[in-house]
């Protein structure tokens, strides 16, 4: 069981991989927003981050430059889920320190899972 | 400072940058081009006329008839270019905005559908159902985008049939503001919606008003800060019926106003606050209150807030 933390601002994706999540028994916070999902992962210190590029208040960018430029959360692993797809954001979210770049429309939930509890098991 | 001033020097690097076209289909590089072939036409004029010519008068004439038909020759070409590298542009634009905007409902179409075939999920009645809203919300979300980008498509080929009927404006707008209970409590927004009567009679098309009001309320949400309180007010003036909806939120850049009815645009600071949408809702606004004999405008603050408003022509 781990502790994720999924920032992402469209209800519906949270909603679903949620589900999925948590009826594979781990325990899924939800974001809207970037300065809400920077003000959670430093709060609550999840096992994992999953973190959409376009959102409101503070994009995905930030958001991780500011989880890896900070002592508590630098370590957690963080897989950007969007569906934006030039190689120029796969480069730079790579960059910044992101675990894996995973393009949402191209992967099923399973899938996701699946990357998830690989990552975990790191 | 320096490097910037250079950087704007760079015009292979501003072609590619501001409208993604070698130099030589440029307007910017186009425009200087003409310029000199302006100025080498008007030396050329003038030294063969001098040579073949001794008239002071008439060389002058040659001159001038030279610069004139170059500088309409050249402003013929910059502009044709212009217009293309903006068709361009455009397109460009409108395939990257219409695709993603499509992506998020389409994934979550998916992963709904993912979700469901998940037998413990699809055993539980509560999820099961929760499942089928998120199918049918994005259902509906994607056929609001399709619709809209085919309403744009048809409004410019002015093949839009636009209804007359009589309906009350005040009805219609208190349904939409109750609509919005969900999206106005996320940021803690409310709605406070004054009126000189409780009803008004407008002679528009109902079905497309409502498209409009709609978008008008969105915007005033999305770019409300937060706790703060939109204004509605609907009241008559000169036989007209007046709509008026004023937030305080980013407001308009004064640089950006000029755009904001076009297609497909959203203010520099809009984009930080709100990336969904394809960008259409103003033009359509416009386009339908414009048809159905209305007016619409707005002022605007950066900073402090918008306020947007239309008239429609009253009935009793």
């Amino acid at each position: 069981m781990a502790k994720i933390l999924f920032i992402e601002d469209e209800t519906a994706l949270q909603r679903t991989l949620s589900a999925v999540m948590e009826q594979a028994g781990h325990i899924v916070a939800n974001a809207y927003d970037g300065e809400k999902g920077l003000e959670l992962a430093q709060e609550a210190v999840p096992d994992l981050i999953l973190l959409d590029l376009i959102l409101p208040k503070m994009d995905g960018f930030s958001v991780l430059e500011k989880l890896k430029g900070d002592e508590k959360t630098k370590d957690i692993p963080v897989i950007v889920l969007t569906n934006l797809e030039s190689v120029d954001d796969v480069e730079k979210v790579i960059g910044l320190g992101a675990t894996t770049y995973l393009v949402k429309a191209n992967y099923d939930l399973d899938d996701i899972a699946g990357k998830i509890n690989e990552v975990l098991k790191k | 400072m320096l490097c910037g001033f250079l950087n704007k020097l760079n015009l292979a690097r501003q072609c590619r940058e501001d409208f993604n076209v070698s130099v030589w289909r440029c307007p910017t590089f186009l425009f200087i081009l003409m310029g000199v072939v302006v100025m080498v036409s008007i030396l050329a004029a003038y030294f063969i006329s001098n040579k073949y010519n001794q008239e002071p008068e008439m060389t002058a004439l040659l001159a001038l008839f030279t610069a004139t038909v170059t500088l309409v020759i050249g402003h013929i070409i910059v502009r044709s270019f212009s217009l293309v590298v903006e068709a361009n542009h455009l397109k460009s634009q409108f395939l990257n905005i219409a695709s993603h905007q499509l992506l998020t409902p389409l994934t979550a179409l998916k992963w709904s559908v993912n979700a469901l075939a998940n037998e413990t999920i699809a055993s539980d009645v509560k999820k099961q159902k929760e499942m089928l809203d998120i199918l049918q919300e994005n259902n509906n979300k994607m056929i609001n985008l399709v619709n809209g980008l085919l309403d744009v498509s048809r409004m410019e080929n002015g093949k839009v049939h636009m209804s007359r009927e009589k309906f009350d404006i005040v009805e219609m707008v208190r349904n939409l503001v109750s609509s919005k209970e969900s999206e106005l409590a996320k940021k803690q927004n409310k709605v406070e919606f004054s009126t000189g009567n409780d009803s008004f009679f407008v002679m528009a098309d109902p079905t497309r008003t409502k498209i409009a009001v709609e978008h008008l309320i969105d915007n005033a949400i999305q770019y409300s800060r937060q706790g703060e309180s939109i204004f509605l007010n609907i009241k008559e003036k000169d036989g007209k019926i007046v709509f008026e909806i004023q937030d305080k939120g980013i407001g308009i850049p004064a640089r950006e106003r000029k755009q904001i009815f076009g297609k497909f645009f959203r203010a520099r600071n809009a984009s930080s606050v709100q990336q969904k949408g394809l960008g259409l809702g103003l033009f359509l606004a416009k386009f339908i209150i414009e048809a159905s004999g209305g007016e619409i405008n707005f002022e605007s603050e950066e900073g402090v807030g918008s306020k947007f408003w239309f008239s429609l022509p009253a009935v009793n």
